[in-house]
């Protein structure tokens, strides 16, 4: 006789997947869950022994090592210990491309009135000074910031003046299409070791075609190769985006990647916001987008085989939750919610908002998730009422759909998305696009880990230690 | 236990309470409520009866085939799932205010006893 532990538990294909409280996963055979719960697994059984070591069940009411267990499950949330980590500052809202899928609702690069206000600028690091978190992210975003070089300066000597005090650990991180990167821009991030995180879609004719731009390719090529020359190689990285037209070159994009003397991509998918948000059909899409995941993953893992060492960050991000005993710190796949315990963003304009998706939502005059002004006590927006109503619905433990689902520890609620296509911040699971295409990938890794162990378990061992070092 | 009816584009069902439970049954309508309309009635005996309405496009007879294979999984998954959540509700509780109470302030019974 044995008790059970919390555990949950989902069908792939021929087998089942057991999972615990802190993520160690088990693959079983059909019906296997059925007979632990019914208490007819017998103690000469292999699998009697794995149960009780992953604790999924126990010869006594409480486990010997539940302090241990306890130990591990505080480590596997340990992201909620520093509150907000990720402050995002939009300098401002102009920019210079005109691309397709746009979802910051850019504005003409002549277009003033859409930079921040210094005095804005100034109370917002304030507010990040009050976060508990030693370590912080001063993210600078646009529109394109790289317009704003006064207001980047600005919002650098003052953070790195107010710090003497703090003696926070900031990381600086622009955000810029990288088309234009002068040379005052340049020895701004020399100098304050700001990281740069640019836009690269892929292969010339695609990148040009998602821009809008014909020599757009060329620009940002050129900005990479500029920055990495006085800022080193390590200090530039790119992110791409999945228009639906990018859907249909998945080698291309990644070949692109490394031309341009990249080890690593994040295939990201198109969020449904700003001009994003006027996409037709939404469910085709994430079908495509599943496919197009799983081309590219297969394609990374040959590379990866034939001794090219290359990593698909998003994949990377799910190993370590799966892998190891720590979160990842990636926003999008936490519980509670990444918005306002891992990010916060403070507008053009002043107001603050609960994620970057929030801000845009309010470019469409949508202020659901606008958490204060700058102006405001720090006290008000980060625990104010607002952030109390999300705080019911932000954990996956508790809401339905997710409450059950076994891959609950590898994923994470996301109550803007939620709103933003289902128009409830609640969501609902059986129509989620967002639980549709985590799933899917979770399940995609899970059966690559399964059922081609020795092939891609020493490649993503690889990339895990890359990420922790 | 559980009785189907294919009728005028409608999934009729019949189940007995006492082998699935309410909170089983709303889960398995949640699973089943993005592509169908529900509609539940209590009746006598313990027994309830759900017409589940296809939100799009006709119910086929093999479609109605693979609905009852799939709301027969998902009642027997659901189940366990039932008994597990109430059966570890406890140790459950345990495991989370030792690892998220503040261990200053926590004094640590001895559970073993």
């Amino acid at each position: 006789m044995y008790y059970l532990l919390p555990f949950r538990f989902e069908r792939l294909k021929d087998k089942e997947i057991i999972v615990n409280e802190v993520g160690d996963y088990l693959i079983i055979d059909r019906n296997t869950v059925d007979r632990i719960v019914s208490r007819k697994i017998s103690p000469d059984e292999e699998l009697y022994k794995d149960l009780i070591t992953s604790f999924f069940i126990s010869e006594t009411v409480v486990p010997p090592l539940i302090d241990n267990y306890a130990t591990r499950l505080r480590t596997k949330k340990s992201f909620m210990d520093g509150f907000t980590s990720l402050h995002i500052f939009v300098l401002t809202l102009r920019c210079n491309q005109n691309c397709l899928y746009c979802q910051a609702s850019a504005k003409e690069h002549n277009a003033l009135q859409y930079d921040m206000k210094k005095e804005d600028l100034s109370r917002a690091i304030d507010l990040m000074f009050k976060s508990p978190s030693h370590s912080v992210t001063m993210e600078f975003q646009g529109g394109e910031p790289t317009l704003t070089p006064d207001l980047l300066t600005y919002a650098v000597l003052e953070a790195e003046t107010r710090n003497k005090l703090y003696k926070k650990q900031i990381t600086y991180v622009l955000c810029t299409n990288s088309v234009s990167l002068s040379d005052r821009v340049i020895n701004i991030c020399n100098e304050y070791r700001i990281l740069i995180s640019t836009s690269l879609d892929g292969p010339e004719f695609l990148h040009n075609r998602n821009r809008g731009k014909t020599d757009s390719y060329q620009k940002v090529v050129a900005g990479i190769t500029k920055a990495r020359t006085v800022l080193g190689e390590d200090r530039v990285s790119a992110l791409m985006t999945t228009s639906e037209y990018s859907l249909d070159y998945p080698a291309e994009i990644i070949n692109s990647y490394l031309e341009n003397g990249f080890h690593s991509i994040f295939l990201r998918p198109l969020n449904p916001y700003g001009l994003a948000a006027e996409n037709d059909d939404w469910d085709l899409y994430f079908d495509r987008f599943v496919e197009f995941y799983k081309r590219s993953l297969e394609y990374i893992i040959q590379l990866n085989k034939e001794g090219t060492f290359f990593i698909e960050e998003f994949a990377a991000l799910l190993l370590r939750k799966i892998l190891t005993p720590f979160p990842n710190g990636f926003v999008d796949l936490q519980s509670p919610s990444g918005i306002i315990n891992g990010v916060i963003v403070y507008n053009y304009d002043g107001y603050v908002y609960a994620s970057d998706e929030s801000r845009m939502l309010a470019e469409y005059n949508d202020y659901s998730f606008r958490s204060g002004h700058v102006s405001d006590k720090y006290e008000n927006i980060f625990y104010g009422r607002k952030t109390q109503e999300l705080a019911q619905i932000w954990i996956t433990e508790g809401i339905a759909g997710c409450s059950d689902c076994a891959f609950q520890s590898y994923c994470g609620a996301d109550p803007v998305r939620n709103y933003s296509t289902q128009g409830d911040s609640y969501g609902f699971r059986p129509t989620s696009s967002f639980c549709k295409k985590h799933k899917s990938i979770i399940s995609y890794i899970i059966s690559l880990l399964t059922e081609r162990e020795d092939e891609v378990l020493p490649i993503f061992k690889k990339w895990l230690r890359r990420n922790e070092g | 236990m559980i009785d189907f009816i294919l009728k005028e584009n409608r999934c009729n069902l019949t189940v007995d309470l006492s082998i699935f439970n309410e909170r089983v049954l709303s889960k398995v309508i949640y699973c089943l409520s993005g592509d169908y309309l529900v509609y539940q009635q209590n009746l006598e005996n313990n027994i309830q009866f759900i017409m589940l309405e296809k939100k799009q496009g006709i119910l086929s007879s093999d479609e109605f085939q693979l609905l009852k294979q799939k709301i027969n999984q998902l009642l027997i998954d659901y189940k366990n799932r039932d008994i597990i959540n109430l059966e570890t509700k406890n140790i459950r509780d345990i495991l989370y205010v030792k690892a998220f109470t503040n261990n200053d302030d926590f004094e640590d019974f001895n559970l073993m006893d």
